[in-house]
């Protein structure tokens, strides 16, 4: 492939000779302070009662770790790897293709210094800057297995990073309309999703076929239909939120089957679990996404007298919970179904109106019996900051206590927001002695 | 019941001590890198002659420091802070902590529950600290910062909220020979803005409680007054509070007696 080469790539508008030297200076540092903090978080999480079938993920954990060696081995045997940032891509298109699909956001805290380095303080979130630090760095062995990254543009830190990517590995954007409720929008997007299909059968020099895109959608609505029993029998309390967000967030690299195989032997396990903390202040988590091993808001809440009964996190709950649903197995009805299951349910700030948002995470509060909700906000996400106030109207109308923290990726501001997170659990606590 | 409440800050640990509903005693010294060893003294002068033997039932902690004091009930400063309120001034809806370190805004039901909080975050403004640092530029005891400033014929405008900039606004304004009194009425007035913007940001209404060591800053306080319209209740001993709810946390009385909170030594 010429567009792979490095010397056939066109010229950077970025990055320059300087700072590309520079962000590789920092791969070791970035490798070693993220394995620590994985290892530091599982530790953490073993010392809890918690559902035998977590081992699994577990060993998954490790971005450095098992499943780098597996998808390497499937390269050198001429396999091709498809990466995508945010919820959108569909990932069945890739794998009916025959590539591996994997979700490349990432929770590493050290790799946001030489995105920064590049631009300076540019009020984007550390989401981003961690996930473009991490491809100046070559520090992510997953990255840089990828063919191509699939880069879909819900905010203004999305789309600019699609561009600045440019520079570093094949980039495919997809133009996610902001108005999803129109028949415009729809059309639009269900668009992209073809263009998608054009795109990647030109990179690997090969045709999509009908039959091969059933078996990847089946295969990826058997994840679904997992990972909605298990989200299910969660609310029983069977398991800490953080085991529950590390087996979501396996899926995004894991081989589908799999993890769904997996996620059933969990789910098997959490029929007859009792609640890991009958005591705890059930906590529902919002906002931004949370990325492991970015652990910290997860923690504190765990740490501080909370579990995380539920969340409505892109990277959580919201990763496998809506099923595909396809009237016509043609093509055509496969790939329209596709790009509504991704768009329709999708609650991501980056649309407006978002109205569901809010009423979907009220809902899902009163049905797990959810005592507060946490919502999570990274600095720099407007998006979600602005979606946070329409919450918290929502939740003082129904007399919900909610807590907005913002936070970015490091450990800096631990200590005050375990404070904030502490009397926000004394408070629901207090509370419930008041309703009894 | 003798009850034991302390609360170690940012920058002063306060200690209470209460006879039943009645407080009978308080003292506060500079927080020191080394709090348990300080508190343990603190308490030891409170209790002299009281045979009291501190545990988790009858001393409690709270403040950034509260860990450090071990064998005591432990609960967080904004909780501290609504039960401290509560108990001096039962019709509270708004306590406001402005503190060494924090400015903190609680809402509170009428029944006295937290329903919500909003705390200041990466930001020192407004907080004892930053008026210590201005004290320090101007060259005036922080103590009498609020005095100083009701002469004040027009307060100076200070237009940025950094710490760093509002500093050397300062430092430029001594240069051009502005009186320190307009100065430190402009700082007040500066602070009194981003606290009447906290409460502009919440629903509940009544009752304003001012607690935390800024509020001994009568400038602030009338500062506040300005902006809300609107008189605030701030106990005689306002850096007290968070010691006071502390120690109200343990159960027992309900409210303090009138003028209670105001006994004993302060800074």
């Amino acid at each position: 492939m010429p567009d792979t080469d490095p010397k056939q790539r066109p010229p950077m508008r970025y990055l320059n000779q300087d700072i590309a030297e520079g962000a590789l200076a920092h791969k070791d540092r970035i490798i070693e302070a993220a394995s620590s903090q994985i290892k530091k978080h599982i530790a953490s999480m073993k010392a809890l009662d918690r559902p035998k079938a977590m081992d699994y993920f577990d060993s998954m954990a490790d971005i450095f770790g098992p499943r780098v060696e597996e998808l390497r081995k499937f390269k050198e045997s001429g396999g091709k790897v498809v990466g995508s940032l945010c919820y959108f891509a569909p990932a069945e298109i890739p794998a009916a293709l025959g590539a591996v699909p994997i979700r490349l956001c990432s929770g590493v805290y050290e790799s946001v210094h030489p995105a920064n380095d590049l631009l300076g303080d540019a009020g984007l979130c550390p989401l981003v800057k961690s996930t473009l630090g991490l491809k100046m760095a070559t520090a992510s062995p997953l990255m840089e297995l990828c063919d191509i990254v699939i880069v879909p543009t819900p905010c203004d830190a999305k789309l600019k990073m699609g561009e600045i990517l440019g520079d570093l590995v094949d980039v495919h954007l997809m133009n996610l309309p902001a108005v999803k409720n129109s028949e415009a929008g729809r059309k639009a997007w269900i668009e992209e999703v073809r263009n998608l299909v054009i795109a990647l059968e030109r990179k690997f020099g090969k045709k999509l076929k009908a039959p091969a895109l059933k078996k990847s959608i089946n295969d990826f609505q058997k994840a679904q239909a997992a990972w909605r029993n298990f989200t299910e029998l969660r609310s029983n309390g069977g398991i800490w939120g953080r085991d529950a967000l590390l087996a979501a967030q396996v899926s995004f690299y894991d081989d589908i089957n799999r993890w769904t195989h997996n996620v059933n032997a969990l789910a098997t396990e959490m029929e007859v679990r009792k609640p890991v903390a009958p005591e705890a202040a059930r906590v529902m988590l919002a906002g931004s996404p949370i990325i492991w091993p970015n652990w910290k808001v997860p923690q504190l809440i765990e740490e501080s007298g909370g579990i995380i009964i539920s969340d409505e996190l892109c990277s959580g709950t919201r990763t496998m919970y809506d099923p595909v649903v396809v009237e016509e197995w043609t093509l055509d009805g496969m790939l329209t179904a596709l790009g509504d299951r991704y768009v329709v349910p999708c609650t991501c700030p980056s649309f407006s109106p978002n109205l569901e948002r809010e009423q979907n995470m009220l809902q899902r509060m009163r049905s797990v019996k959810a005592e507060g909700a946490v919502f999570h906000v990274l600095r720099g996400c407007h998006l979600n900051s602005l979606d946070a106030t329409k919450a918290e109207r929502l939740m003082r109308r129904e007399k919900l206590p909610m807590l907005k923290i913002e936070s970015e990726y490091d450990e800096g501001d631990l200590e005050q927001v375990r404070t904030r997170i502490e009397a926000f659990i004394e408070m629901i606590k207090a509370r419930r002695e008041m309703l009894t | 019941m003798h009850r034991i409440g302390v609360d170690v800050g940012a920058l002063w640990t306060k200690v209470v001590l209460m006879d039943d509903a009645k407080l009978a005693g308080s003292a506060a010294r500079r927080s020191t890198m080394n709090p348990g060893p300080q508190v343990k003294e603190m308490i030891a002068e409170l209790t002299k002659g009281l045979n009291f033997q501190p545990s988790e039932k009858n001393c409690a902690a709270t403040g950034v420091g509260r860990k450090n004091i071990q064998g005591t009930h432990q609960l967080t400063d904004i909780m501290a802070f609504s039960k401290g309120a509560k108990a001096i001034h039962p019709a509270s809806r708004i306590v406001i902590d402005m503190g060494g370190q924090g400015v903190r805004l609680i809402e509170l039901e009428p029944d006295g529950s937290m329903t919500n909080f909003i705390t200041n975050d990466k930001c020192s403004t407004g907080t004892g600290c930053f008026l210590d640092i201005m004290a320090a530029a101007l060259g005036v005891d922080p103590a009498m910062m609020g005095i100083t400033s009701m002469t004040a014929k027009e307060p100076a405008i200070i237009n940025t909220a950094c710490t760093v900039f509002a500093e050397s606004e300062v430092v430029t304004l001594v240069a051009k020979k502005r009186p320190k009194d307009e100065i430190i009425a402009g700082l007040n007035d500066m602070v009194a803005k981003r606290v009447a913007a906290m409460v502009g940001r919440v629903t509940t209404r009544g009752d304003v409680f001012l607690a935390g060591g800024v509020a001994m800053n009568i400038g602030v306080v009338k500062a506040i007054e300005r902006e809300l319209k609107k008189t605030l209740i701030v106990p005689p001993n306002p850096n007290m509070v968070g010691a006071l709810g502390a120690a109200v946390s343990l159960g027992g009385s309900g409210a303090v007696g009138k003028g209670g909170a105001g006994k004993g030594g302060g800074p």
